[in-house]
């Protein structure tokens, strides 16, 4: 097989298994226990630790009607807070801009380096946000979807299909392993 | 030992013996590991991902988060829920994993056949089966599980793919390493592996090395993309810090059986390499293998941000195996083959029928082992649950009781909160609803052989037995209304007690986490050690007049005291630890206390959030359960 048909296959394959998702027929109450799990879960994997200097720990996290905020204290006990808009009013100061939320940082008086930590915890956070269960408590129109999140759910016939599409490859790969090994010593 | 002699043989010479192995390895594994899986935490939190997907239409292509703190293991859960699917259940999916992994076994004889032969073939399956199993995760349904049988594969399609070179060989390398990169993230190393066998290829390198790539690139990515599309995000926001817990003891790298026998055969191929280069490329496939998982292994050890364990070697057993069966036949030929032909023409005879007989022989000793393994191998053990225990106890519930999965939420008690949940969410059939009365106690027990009572009273069920323990459901009746107690929390160094409302819910989000509403939650207690005194409203029944309370001192329970009672008479029995409460007073509600120091090194370890355990119940009950729990800290 040419390269040139290797690739194609492939592209052909990424297409067909991955379509945009469809939104789920319905989902059980309790949504923002989404939120809440995916930011346990963050905070197991202690991903938030690396953006924030030494010190620094989680004091809360609260999830309101279009809007998460966060809060830190630092060694010294002083708090910093950072929220995360979903639709943030005009002309509101804002200090950075994720994936879905806008940033604002709660304190004025902050530094420009705790300003950057604060920043790199709340982009942490928009990224891996369930931003549906967000917007169902809302009643928002969803913020239109990037490629990325695209990505991020499918179907049960994808995922079954491409479950048993592993199993095929392995026990393909079991095949050829063992024909061609018999071959060479046939040689 | 002979030579080997490849080119001599051929396949269908050698399939009775691989059979022999086949058929011994699914023995043992199954004696070994057991025949259901045990109850394991990282188990439901994959049933959440399969009942989101099947049932809400909501399949997640990110997969579960990782302790190093990326996501992973997407494909292997897309293979779960296929199985799910195709209606394979816990037992069956365990049995799969059982099964592929003693065709891994075989597969790694058939690799060291392939670059030696039969006597290192034999040498390699009885490393392998050696080093798979508890520590890799093998009596689990986990994504871990899978990689020892993946890893073989991969050895004999890389072994192939080096030996005959060619571009969809190049490809199919690379697709099944894409494929184990979805399984386990270490499983992504098999691209540097795929690179490394592809720069070997004598024409075209550069075509093969791009195919490599391409193949496993496009596959990983097909299979999950929301994974590696996290991941990079993460990665990009400096997220991901390794799995080492900050101020937590790490294993030296050294400690772990499986780093050793890496670093061995490492060690090998480098001493080769040096000294006798026409063995070291006898051993360069395996080392494509292993080099990729040692190198960041070890120095990620090294440096404190990885705590190795054997897991993450579970990709490559099956190539450590074989490189160290290489090189050991390899050391007993050149001794032995010289003094062969200096004796008797017999004796040389004799070294080849040996060397032909000895995976006879090794798979004779696996099937030896398999009859003399009497029990599972961590059957002894308290932890011990299986998926065929719950199930069990499940179905005695709703049968004998007509519970609901609310009934067990409030009533059941175990020393493990993993197993409760385990009971009520990984079974199906619960009754829709069960009787409304709070007051009946069930108690789920693992219980040593030496510690079951001669006699079971007609208050006791025996779910499961086997030769080491047998597990035991133990109803009780009692005053306890676990719906409905109070919280108290007085943290270290304070006076003043904070109280909340509390109790044990009837209904239990799936996605929600161990703790009871009311409760101070586990990580505040981790952060500033605090006393728990929880007040139980006692309902006296009339069915048991006596009411008993122990606080058992057993491994992995957060150890408490009785406080007090009120409106009824308390009789301590020695120590706090054991009281017996009678004549509740009445027009009152009595009340009992216990009390709990989370900030002791085991309940800040064991502390979930919810109310540890201790035994009550009426007091032949108490006793039943206190004397099947052997005395452990």
């Amino acid at each position: 097989m040419s390269m040139r048909r290797l690739i194609i296959l492939a592209f052909t394959l990424f297409v067909a298994c991955v379509p945009p998702r469809r939104k789920p027929p319905t989902r059980p109450t309790g949504i923002n226990h989404r939120i809440e799990d995916t930011f346990k879960t963050l905070m197991s994997t202690k991903a938030l630790d690396k953006a924030l200097p030494t010190g620094w720990k989680l004091d809360r996290f609260a999830s309101g009607v279009d809007s998460l905020t966060l809060g830190f204290l630092d060694a010294a006990g002083v708090p910093h807070t950072v929220e995360l808009l979903l639709k943030p009013s005009a002309g509101e100061p804002l200090q950075g801009k994720g994936q879905f939320f806008s940033f604002r940082i709660a304190q004025q008086s902050e530094s420009a380096e705790n300003i950057k930590a604060l920043l790199d915890a709340a982009r942490i956070v928009d990224e891996v946000t369930p931003i549906e269960a967000l917007v169902a408590e809302s009643n928002s129109p969803p913020p239109k979807q990037g490629l990325a999140e695209r990505f991020k759910t499918a179907e049960p016939p994808v995922v079954i299909a491409l479950g048993a599409i592993q199993v095929v490859i392995i026990a393909a790969g079991i095949v050829v392993a063992l024909v061609a090994g018999r071959r060479r010593r046939a040689d | 030992m002979t030579a080997p002699r490849t080119h001599e043989r051929t396949a269908l010479r050698d399939v009775p013996w691989l059979l022999a192995i086949l058929g011994a390895s699914v023995w043992q594994i199954f004696r070994s590991m057991g025949q259901s899986p045990t109850v394991w935490i990282d188990t439901l939190f994959e049933n959440v991902f399969i009942q989101d997907c099947l049932q809400d239409h909501d399949c997640s292509l990110v997969g579960a988060g990782a302790t190093a703190g990326i996501f992973h293991s997407a494909g292997y859960l897309h293979w779960r829920i296929f199985l799910e699917w195709a209606g394979v259940g816990p037992d069956g999916t365990h049995g799969a994993i059982l099964v592929a992994t003693a065709l891994g076994v075989m597969l790694a004889a058939v690799a060291a056949l392939r670059i030696d032969g039969r006597f290192a073939a034999a040498i390699a399956t009885l490393l392998v089966i050696r080093s798979i199993g508890i520590p890799t995760q093998l009596n689990v349904v986990s994504d871990v599980a899978p990689l020892p049988f993946l890893g073989c594969v991969f050895l004999v399609l890389a072994l192939a793919a080096d030996t005959r070179p060619s571009l969809p060989m190049t490809a199919l390398l690379g697709i099944v390493g894409g494929v184990m990169a979805n399984v386990y993230a270490t499983g992504l190393l098999c691209t540097v592996t795929s690179v490394w066998l592809a720069l070997r290829v004598p024409q075209g390198r550069w075509k093969h090395v791009a195919v490599a790539v391409i193949a496993f690139g496009v596959s990983t990515f097909v299979i999950a993309p929301g994974t590696w599309i996290t991941d990079a995000q993460l990665i990009l926001s400096h997220g991901v810090v390794g799995n080492a817990v900050q101020g937590a003891a790490k294993r030296a790298l050294f400690s772990i059986p499986l780093a050793r026998l890496t670093a061995a055969s490492i060690a090998i191929w480098i001493v080769s390499a040096i000294v006798r280069p026409s063995f070291r490329r006898r051993l360069d496939v395996t080392a494509a293998i292993i080099v990729p998982l040692f190198v960041p292994l070890a120095l990620g050890s090294w440096t404190g941000k990885l705590d190795p364990q054997d897991k993450y070697c579970s990709h490559i057993i099956g190539a450590v195996a074989v490189a160290l069966a290489v090189s050991a036949a390899s050391a007993v030929r050149a001794v032995w083959s010289p003094l062969a032909r200096r004796g008797s023409a017999l004796l040389e005879q004799a070294t080849a029928v040996l060397s032909e007989a000895a995976p006879y022989a090794a798979a004779g000793f696996i099937a030896w082992t398999a009859a003399h393994q009497t029990a599972p191998e961590n059957a002894g053990t308290l932890s011990h649950f299986t998926y065929r225990d719950v199930a069990n106890a499940q179905h005695i519930l709703t049968t004998e009781h007509g519970w609901a999965a609310a009934n067990a939420r409030q009533n059941l008690r175990t020393l493990d909160d993993a197993v409760k949940r385990s009971l009520i969410e990984w079974p199906r059939g619960w009754h829709e609803a069960g009787p409304a009365g709070p007051l009946s106690r069930a108690y789920l027990l693992r219980v040593a052989r030496e510690h079951l009572p001669p006699s079971l009273p007609p208050t006791t069920r025996k779910v499961t037995e086997d030769s080491a323990a047998a597990t035991l459901l133990v109803y009780a009746c009692s005053w306890i209304d676990w719906s409905s107690f109070r919280a108290c929390v007085r943290k270290e160094g304070k006076e003043n007690q904070e109280c909340a409302d509390s109790g044990v819910p009837a209904e239990q989000d799936i996605h929600s986490d161990y703790g009871t509403p009311g409760m101070p939650a586990a990580d505040d207690v981790r952060k500033s050690p605090q006393y728990l005194t929880l007040r139980f409203p006692l309902k006296p029944d009339a069915a048991c007049p006596v009411f008993s309370v122990h606080m058992p001192d057993v491994a992995g329970v957060c150890h408490g005291r009785i406080v007090g009672a009120t409106g009824a008479s308390i009789q301590f029995q020695q120590t706090d630890q054991w009281a017996v409460l009678t004549n509740p007073e009445s027009g009152k509600t009595p009340e009992l206390a216990i009390e709990w120091n989370l900030g002791e090194t085991n309940c800040s370890r064991e502390y979930r959030g919810a109310p540890p355990f201790f035994i009550e119940g009426d007091p032949a009950s108490v006793d039943l359960v206190a004397s099947t729990l052997p005395v452990w800290r």
